[in-house]
C-alpha cells in the first residue's frame, strides 16, 4: 500500500501543482489591498477566497480521486489487483486530502506574506488555518461518500451536489413553514435569530466553511479597526443568516465522519456488476429529486405573501407547479436514463402533487395573502 | 488448484451462471470455450476475485480470490484493459509492480522491443493488436501462479499469437503456473490446452481433455462413382454431414474401426480420413443443445 500510495502521489502531483497556483492567484489578489474612497485611505482584507476553495476544492478532488472506479471496464483490473477495497479507497481518500490541505496552507503562506508585509498580526490567520482545513475535510468525506454512492461519473457529480440541495431545500421547507406560523418574524433577513442552532440552516456544512472564513475577515477587520457602523451592521444581518452554532457544528461532524465510514463500507461492498448503471442508492435521486421538488413548491408559496394580492398570487403558486412538476420528470429520466419509471417513481410524482395541494390548502387557510 | 463449487451469478432476473463446477490443475493450461454471451468472462471475473459469488465458492488451494493476500498470486488480464490517455508501456509497467513487486522488466523488454512498440507513446495510440501485444506482455512479465487470460488472443497477428503460446507453455512449464483462457479462437486453444470447459446456456456442458474429446469424434471424406443421398447414412451415429454432388465430408461419434467398417460398406470409390479440429467439437456441442431445445418447444 505505501509503495501504491507514492506512485499515485507521483502521478496525481500536476493536479496539486495547479490547485495550489490557482489558490495562490487568488489569494494574492484578494486577501489584503489598499483603496481610497472619498478621499480617505481604506484596507480590504478578506478569507473568503479560502471558503470558496473550502467549498468547490473538495468536489473537484473526489470526483477526480474516484472517477476511475465509475467505470466496469477499470474495475475489471483494479479489484483484481491483489490489494484489499479498503487499501485502495483509503490511498485514494488520504491523497485527495493531502492534496487538499497541502494547497490549503500553500495558499495560506501566500496570504501570511501578504499580511506580514502590510504588518497584520498572523493570529487570526494562524487559528483560521487549522479550522478552515477541518472543515474542508469535513465536506470532502461527504462529497466522497456521496460520490461513491453513485454508479456513474454524471450520478457521482449530482449526488454531491445534493450535500447542498438537501439541508438548502429542507430549510426552504422549514422556512416556509416557519414564516407561515410566525408571521411575526417575517423579516427574512433576521427570522433565524428565533431558530439558533438550527442544523439544516442554509447550506450544511458547506455553510460553516463560509461562515468560519467570514468570522476570522470580520476578526480581521476589527484589527484594523476597518469595521464601520454600517459594515458592523451589514456582518451583523450576515452573520444571523449564517450562523455558526456549536449543534449544528456537531451534527455535520458526525454526519461527515459518519459518511467517511459508509463510503469506505460502500467502496468494499460495491458491486461492480452494477457500475456504469442506473444509480439506486437512497443517497441520491430516491431523496435528492423529492426533496427537491418538495422544497421548491413550498418556495412558491412564499410568492403569495410578496404579492399580496389573492387572485394573482394563487395563479402564481399554480402557474409555479408546472415548471416544477416538469423538473422532476426531468430528473427520473436523466435517473432512469429513460421514461422506463418504475412504480415507486410514479408514487413519488404523484406524492409530490398531493404535497402541493395540501401545502395550498394550508397556506390559504393559515395565512390569508398579507405582504409581510 | 483452482476449484469451482456449486457456483451461480444472476444480473438481476438474468440468470448468467448456475450450479458451475470446475477445476484447473496445477500447471495446466484450460480453455474456456463458449459462444458470446454465454458467461465466459463472468466466470472469469468471479474467480478473479471481482465479483462476488451469489452462490457457490470458488477456492485457490483452498484460499479465497476475495482475499487480497490470495490475489498476489493472480493476474487477470480482461478483455478490455485500465490505461488512461497518457498511459505508456513504461508507465504501466510502473503501475503493475506496486503490486507484483517480483515482474520482471526483462521479460516486458524483451516482448515491447521484439514487436518494437514504442515505450514512451501514450498506449491509447496503439493499434487493437499493439495494446493486446502491451498487456499481454505485462501477463508475462507478472508470471503469476495463476494466470485468467480474457479473450487473450483477439487481434493479434499469426506470429504474435506463435511467440504468446510458445511463452505460455515455456510459463507453464517453468513455473508451474495454472493457466485459464478464455477465447473465440478455437483453433488456437487445440495447440497447447490440456484441458476445457464448454459454456452454454448458464451451464458447463462439456469439459475434460481436449484430446480424448477430438478421440470421441472422427472425421471422413468420401467420393462414390454415383449421386449420394443422406437416406444412406441414417443408421450411422452421424454428428454433421456435407453432401455435394458425389462428394460427401461427414463426422460421426463411436469407435472409428466401426465406422470405418460401415462407411466402407457404402462403398465410396474414395475415402479418407480427416481431423477432427476442436471447432467441429464445438459447434457439435451447441447444435445438440439448440436440436434439443427446438424439439422441446
Amino acid at each position: 500500500m505505501p509503495k501504491y500510495f507514492l506512485y499515485h502521489m507521483r502521478k496525481t502531483v500536476v493536479r496539486f501543482v495547479i490547485m495550489a497556483l490557482m489558490l495562490c492567484l487568488f489569494v494574492n489578489s484578494t486577501v489584503y489591498s489598499k483603496y481610497s474612497y472619498y478621499g480617505g485611505e481604506h484596507t480590504s482584507v478578506s478569507l473568503t477566497v479560502f471558503s470558496v476553495f473550502g467549498v468547490v476544492a473538495p468536489f473537484v478532488v473526489a470526483a477526480l480521486e474516484f472517477s476511475q472506479f465509475m467505470n466496469r471496464r477499470n474495475l475489471d483490473t483494479w479489484f483484481s489487483l491483489p490489494i484489499s477495497r479498503t487499501n485502495l479507497f483509503l490511498v485514494h481518500f488520504i491523497n485527495g486530502a493531502v492534496q487538499l490541505s497541502a494547497a490549503f496552507i500553500v495558499g495560506v503562506l501566500v496570504a501570511a506574506v501578504k499580511f506580514a508585509a502590510a504588518g497584520i498580526s498572523l493570529g487570526r490567520l494562524m487559528t483560521y488555518t487549522p479550522i478552515g482545513i477541518c472543515l474542508m475535510l469535513f465536506s470532502y468525506m461527504l462529497l466522497t461518500f456521496l460520490f461513491l454512492s453513485a454508479n456513474n461519473l454524471f450520478d457521482g457529480c449530482v449526488f454531491m451536489a445534493g450535500a447542498v440541495l438537501i439541508p438548502s431545500n429542507l430549510y426552504s421547507i422549514f422556512r416556509s413553514f416557519y414564516m407561515l406560523f410566525n408571521p411575526q418574524d417575517g423579516n427574512q433577513i433576521f427570522f433565524t435569530r428565533n431558530i439558533p442552532g438550527l442544523p439544516f440552516n442554509g447550506y450544511g456544512i458547506f455553510n460553516l466553511i463560509v461562515v468560519a472564513s467570514e468570522r476570522y475577515t470580520d476578526l480581521l477587520k476589527k484589527d484594523l479597526g476597518e469595521l464601520s457602523v454600517d459594515s458592523a451592521l451589514w456582518t451583523s444581518a450576515r452573520a444571523t443568516v449564517t450562523k455558526f452554532s456549536m449543534p449544528q457544528l456537531l451534527l455535520w461532524i458526525m454526519i461527515c465522519v459518519g459518511a467517511l465510514a459508509g463510503a469506505i463500507f460502500i467502496f468494499n461492498k460495491k458491486k461492480t456488476e452494477n457500475v456504469s448503471g442506473v444509480s439506486e442508492s437512497w443517497f441520491g435521486y430516491r431523496v435528492l429529486i423529492p426533496i427537491c421538488t418538495a422544497g421548491s413548491l413550498t418556495s412558491s408559496f412564499l410568492t403569495r405573501a410578496v404579492i399580496g394580492e389573492e387572485l394573482l398570487a394563487t395563479i402564481v403558486s399554480v402557474i409555479a407547479i408546472i415548471p416544477t412538476i416538469i423538473g422532476a420528470f426531468i430528473a427520473y429520466v436523466v435517473y432512469r436514463r429513460g421514461i422506463k419509471f418504475k412504480l415507486p417513481d410514479y408514487l413519488t410524482l404523484a406524492g409530490l402533487v398531493v404535497y402541493y395541494i395540501v401545502c395550498a390548502i394550508i397556506f390559504s387557510s393559515v395565512a390569508p395573502v398579507t405582504p409581510w | 488448484m483452482i476449484k469451482i463449487e456449486g457456483l451461480s451469478h444472476s444480473f438481476g432476473k438474468n440468470v448468467v451462471l448456475e450450479d458451475v463446477m470446475m477445476e484447473a490443475k496445477d500447471a495446466s493450461v484450460l480453455g474456456l470455450v463458449g459462444i458470446n454471451g454465454a458467461g465466459k468472462s463472468t466466470l472469469l471475473r468471479l474467480i478473479s476475485g471481482i465479483y462476488v459469488p451469489q452462490k457457490g465458492t470458488v477456492t485457490y488451494d483452498g484460499e479465497s480470490p476475495l482475499d487480497a493476500y490470495t490475489r498476489k498470486d493472480i493476474f487477470l488480464l480482461p478483455d478490455d484493459p485500465y490505461y488512461t490517455n497518457s498511459t505508456t508501456c513504461d508507465e504501466l509497467f510502473s503501475m503493475y509492480s506496486n503490486f507484483y513487486p517480483d515482474m520482471d522488466r526483462s521479460v516486458f523488454d524483451e516482448i515491447t522491443d521484439h514487436f518494437k512498440l514504442p515505450k514512451k507513446k501514450a498506449i491509447k495510440s496503439f493499434s487493437k493488436g499493439m495494446r493486446r501485444q502491451v498487456f499481454v506482455a505485462l501477463a508475462f512479465a507478472v508470471a503469476p501462479r495463476y494466470l485468467l487470460l480474457d479473450e487473450a488472443f483477439d487481434g493479434l497477428d499469426p506470429l504474435a499469437r506463435k511467440m504468446f503460446k510458445d511463452h505460455l507453455k515455456k510459463l507453464v512449464k517453468e513455473k508451474g503456473s495454472t493457466v485459464i483462457i478464455s477465447s473465440h479462437a478455437l483453433k488456437e486453444l487445440e495447440d497447447f490446452c490440456d484441458a476445457y470447459v464448454m459454456i452454454d446456456n448458464n451451464h458447463i456442458i462439456s469439459s475434460g481433455s481436449m484430446l480424448e474429446k477430438k478421440m470421441d469424434l472422427c472425421k471422413f471424406q468420401m467420393a462414390f462413382t454415383n449421386p449420394v443421398h443422406e437416406v444412406q447414412f441414417a443408421t450411422l451415429p452421424v454428428k454433421s454431414l456435407k453432401i455435394i454432388g458425389r462428394f460427401v465430408t461427414v463426422v460421426l461419434e463411436g469407435d472409428e474401426y466401426e465406422i470405418k467398417q460401415k462407411l466402407e460398406a457404402l462403398k465410396p470409390a474414395v475415402m479418407d480420413r480427416l481431423e477432427v479440429n476442436f471447432e467441429e467439437v464445438f459447434i457439435e456441442d451447441i447444435d445438440k443443445r439448440i436440436r434439443g431445445e427446438e424439439k422441446n418447444a
